[in-house]
């Protein structure tokens, strides 16, 4: 109640001195304030490697060597790199004879740097495979080697592959 | 009851000491009463606008304008965004934004006038929509994205004399 008493004492007053403004308002008032935009785009990636081999050996030393070419394509963030390590040793098995030849396999690039994964195919960086083996004698040959492929960002890591997709040519 | 008595009282005290000053001329004065109410109006605006693939390839987030409040009738309250941002990610390039807010203006609920195309009457619930988009279609490449998007706030077309706003949240 006395704050009602205070208040009609207050607009009399108010009243009393007339014209004054009895509150002291600007025209118009600004502010600025702001929202933060924020875009998350997830890592994602294609492998490129053969799907099949064809070795060719010279019959006047039973080498036998092929090659071939991998890469990466995608779209990767910057600190990230993709690793594609072949298997460093394979056998190669006769079919009929059960002869065994111990194939080395190599690769001038393992490490795909984000600066390295094209969007397209067409602008791939590639490294070439090679693979070399000694006592190849007639018959028919097979074996089967792997590539242990990752997505890391604290060097090669191989052994724990992160998702991982790839495309055979 | 006591309240219109102190108010009396009050108003009777300070025309009275300005009576005792004109009874000796006889003449009888009037008093203009005036009285400006200011508006009051809270903004809302988003905290965070998240963009995401678009089927165009590009990326987009929408985000919503809400006013509240009551204001003037001859007044409104602009909330107008920057028409461009930038968006950053460690690493890569900057990749501009482009900002489009249909609503601008918000009027009174009791304006009375015509409303322009970016206006709009102070209505319960977000009145107006907005789009942050990358320009010309741009896709964002894979990381972490971050820009801000300012707002300009004001009421504006306010008499000399009042009608200030509360701010903006």
């Amino acid at each position: 109640m006395k704050k009602k008493r205070f208040l009609a004492g207050l607009l009399a007053a108010a009243m009393c001195l007339g014209g004054m403004p009895a509150f002291s308002a600007h025209a118009a008032e600004s502010a600025q304030d702001s929202s933060s935009v924020v875009a998350e785009v997830d890592s994602h990636y294609s492998v490129i490697i053969p799907k099949s081999l064809q070795m060719a050996v010279d019959t006047a030393t039973w080498h036998g060597t092929a090659g071939y070419q991998a890469s990466v394509v995608g779209d990767i963030e910057p600190g990230k790199s993709v690793y594609v390590v072949p298997q460093a040793r394979f056998d190669m098995v006769q079919a009929d004879g059960g002869a065994i030849v111990d194939t080395s396999v190599s690769q001038t690039k393992t490490e795909w740097p984000s600066a390295d994964v094209k969007a397209e195919e067409a602008d791939a960086i590639w490294g070439d495979g090679s693979l070399s083996g000694d006592g190849f004698q007639p018959g028919d040959w097979s074996g089967v080697f792997y590539f242990n492929i990752a997505a890391d960002d604290s060097g090669l890591n191989v052994e724990a592959p992160g998702t991982r997709s790839w495309r055979r040519t | 009851m006591r309240l219109l008595a102190a108010a009396a009282m009050s108003g009777a005290l300070c025309i009275g000491s300005l009576g005792s000053a004109l009874t000796a001329r006889a003449e009888t004065q009037s008093v203009t009463v005036t009285a400006q109410v200011d508006g009051s109006y809270t903004v809302t605006i988003p905290k965070e606008i998240v963009l995401t693939l678009q089927e165009d390839g590009s990326h987009a987030g929408e985000y919503t304008v809400d006013v509240e409040g009551t204001i003037a009738d001859s007044t409104y309250v602009s909330v107008v965004p920057q028409p461009t941002i930038t968006l950053s990610s460690e690493g890569r390039e900057d990749v501009p934004c482009d900002v489009s807010q249909g609503v601008q203006k918000f009027h009174s609920r009791g304006y009375a006038g015509e409303l322009a195309a970016d206006a709009a009457k102070i209505a319960d619930g977000p009145e107006a929509s907005g789009t942050v988009r990358t320009q010309d279609g741009q896709h964002l490449a894979s990381g972490h994205w971050q820009g801000t998007l300012l707002f300009d706030i004001n009421l504006a077309g306010a008499p000399a004399a009042g009608g200030a706003g509360q701010g903006a949240e």
